[in-house]
């Protein structure tokens, strides 16, 4: 089986984002750029399958500048077999991901895809979703367990108040939550090994896929700065704050 | 030329300051103040492909340049300065003139325990008599049978409290000629580990006293001759202080820059202030400086042993740019950096050390100094009939 797992470039998470002077978006020039962590989390997950025999082939891919060959590079260190690079300057929104993702799973015809949850710079939390419907296949997302079976998926997955656990019909998609696993470091013997290995490059329109953005972005601003709170004498002066001031009790 | 790290070395990078910054951040205050080395952070990094990075795959190393090294210590330094000496064990110390000049047999007994961090070993060269002048050591071996007794003693051993294997120099016979080096266990019959004496930085050293201990010539590292070989394989060693030299002094820039940032005198933040605008720049000036004959240095050296003169103008630079930052970092910081609340007194006092260890600045500018006249100049005192060089 072939596995799929589509990996961000994204602003580092140590990084602390900078609004654009001309507000249209955040600053990535001269900033340090990273794999997704959900991402990695999703190389880590196809790896291990792999290495229990669950899988014979992983396929990484990335949309997005140039620059995302190293994303993928640090993809295949971890252990995934070949890169695709479908590349673009184009800012892809979620649903464009999604089709460019459809695209490449009819001509790859993987037998799971294996995605982050959401990426950490825009947090939108759709590209799983959008790409099972567009496929017709079964979902399982925010997924904190898998276990691969024949012709089905049993996977655990992390919602509001507990635990689900749900059996889903292969081909799947699945989205990676944080417990997942704990991805591993790339070795340096395998950073060296990962250079031999091929990343093809695409582009959207090779695919037949239209990305134009159709959200428009107006303003980007930073968050108000927090004021600093107030200090209260003893217990009478906080319940008569809550009371008359906050209203809350 | 290009000053830009490859994909892979950025890479490894990125891996590499995650790994520092998830494990080795965290605890990196009560590291540096308890003074032993930390042993499950050894097994730790080798465990993550930390150690022998530079060493061949069919040796059990990575496989790596000596340039992967270098970063793998800076990453590491950066995030939590004492375990910097961690990675140094595992790379740069006694290790790798061990993996250069050992036999099939002594890699077979000793690589793979200390590659897995389960075995630390110690280089043990300076002595009461020969410190910078370091070819008057008098650890002597006499025959004995097939093998050797060794007598004398040696101080200023980094790790010797804790180190399982040491690698002594000794000598064979008289002169230069006569010095090559054998490896001892702890616990070796007539082999004593005297009392711990302090560092400035806390760490402790113990004077080590050989009465006659036997070597069995399996444990023989280099015979006669064998001086030039060692020094080669310290010129690693040179590195890895000088790498570590400049990622504290950065350490404590960050650290300085950060308070800068945020910590407000007279009604604004300190980094507004010109003053210390310029102490700033004059790191930044010496930091880079440094960090780049460093790199030099190391990639000149790719994956054999860097070259006497790039390593000694490396190391003097970095221990000069390291320290210079460490103290400025505190000045800026005033009391806070003053106090053990932060590492910046830390990495001041650490960094003083390596103006002496290693090969001291003034040693190295006569290395420098050498090279630039293309002659050898003895520091000895002149001899009747003696021509001025001949000896170390």
């Amino acid at each position: 089986m072939k596995i799929l797992v589509p990996v961000k470039r994204v602003v580092d998470f140590n990084v602390k984002v900078r609004v654009k002077a001309d507000h249209t978006g955040v600053e990535t020039a001269n900033v340090k750029m990273s794999m997704n962590p959900f991402d990695e989390i999703a190389v880590e997950e196809a790896v291990r399958l792999k290495e229990q025999g669950a899988a014979s082939e992983i396929v990484a891919v990335s949309i997005g500048v140039a620059q995302c060959q190293e994303t993928i590079r640090t993809a295949l260190a971890m252990g995934a077999d070949r890169g695709i690079l479908i590349e673009t300057r184009v800012e892809t929104q979620p649903l464009a991901v999604a089709k460019l993702l459809k695209a490449l799973v009819e001509r790859e015809s993987p037998g799971l895809v294996i995605l982050g949850k959401q990426a950490i710079d825009d947090d939108c939390n759709q590209t799983g979703q959008m790409l099972a419907a567009l496929l017709g296949w079964a979902q399982g997302t925010f997924i904190s367990k898998a276990k691969i079976g024949d012709g089905k998926a049993e996977v655990v997955r992390e919602v509001d108040g507990g635990l689900e656990s749900l059996v889903l019909k292969m081909p799947a998609v699945l989205t990676a939550d944080l417990r997942l696993n704990e991805p591993r470091y790339a070795s340096l013997p395998n950073i060296m090994k990962a250079k031999k290995k091929p990343i093809e490059t695409l582009t959207p329109e090779a695919l037949g896929v239209d990305v134009t953005p159709r959200i428009a972005t107006l303003k980007v601003e930073e968050p108000p700065k927090r004021k600093a709170g107030g200090k209260v004498a003893g217990v009478a002066e906080l319940v008569d704050k809550l009371k008359n001031e906050a209203k809350v009790i | 030329m290009n000053f830009e790290l490859s994909e892979e070395q950025r890479i490894f990078r990125d891996q590499v300051r995650a790994f520092a910054e998830c494990h080795l951040k965290g605890g990196a205050l009560a590291r540096a103040h308890s003074g032993s080395y930390p042993r499950d952070i050894a097994r730790l990094m080798a465990a993550n492909g930390l150690f022998g990075i530079a060493l061949p795959e069919a040796v059990g190393g990575q496989g790596g340049a000596l340039l992967d090294s270098v970063i793998a210590l800076e990453e590491v330094s950066l995030a939590c300065p004492r375990s910097g000496d961690v990675i140094q064990a595992g790379n740069f110390g006694a290790i790798r003139t061990f993996a250069e000049y050992a036999t099939a047999d002594q890699r077979q007994r000793y690589l793979k325990p200390l590659l897995a961090g389960e075995m630390l070993i110690s280089v043990a060269m300076t002595e009461p008599d020969a410190g910078s002048a370091v070819t008057d050591l008098k650890s002597a071996l006499k025959a004995d049978g097939e093998g050797w007794r060794l007598s004398g003693s040696k101080v200023f051993v980094t790790n010797s409290e804790e180190a399982d294997l040491f690698l002594v120099y000794c000598r064979y016979g008289p002169g230069v000629e006569g010095i090559g080096s054998v490896l001892l266990e702890r616990g070796a019959e007539g082999f004593e580990i005297g009392r711990p004496s302090q560092y400035m930085n806390g760490e402790s050293w113990c004077p080590l006293f050989f009465d006659g201990v036997y070597v069995p010539p399996e444990n023989v590292l280099l015979g006669r001759g064998g001086f030039k070989k060692q020094i080669s394989g310290f010129n690693v060693e040179r590195l890895g202080n000088a790498t570590r030299a400049q990622a504290l002094g950065r350490y404590c820039f960050n650290q300085a820059r950060d308070y800068a940032l945020s910590r407000q005198q007279f009604g604004r933040p300190l980094c507004e202030f010109q003053g210390i605008q310029w102490k700033f720049a004059e790191m930044e000036i010496q930091l880079e400086a440094a960090r780049l004959l460093l790199y030099r240095a190391a990639t000149r050296a790719e994956t054999g042993l860097p070259s006497a003169q790039d390593t000694s103008i490396a190391k003097a630079m970095c221990n000069l740019a390291g320290h210079f930052a460490a103290n400025e970092s505190m000045q800026v910081m005033g009391g806070m950096g003053y106090s053990a609340d932060t590492l910046v007194e830390w990495c001041l006092r650490k960094t003083r050390g390596w103006l002496i260890a290693g090969g001291s600045l003034e040693m190295m500018k006569n290395r420098i100094a050498e090279g630039i006249f293309e002659r050898r100049f003895s520091q000895r005192p002149p001899r009747a009939g003696a021509r001025a060089g001949a000896d170390g």
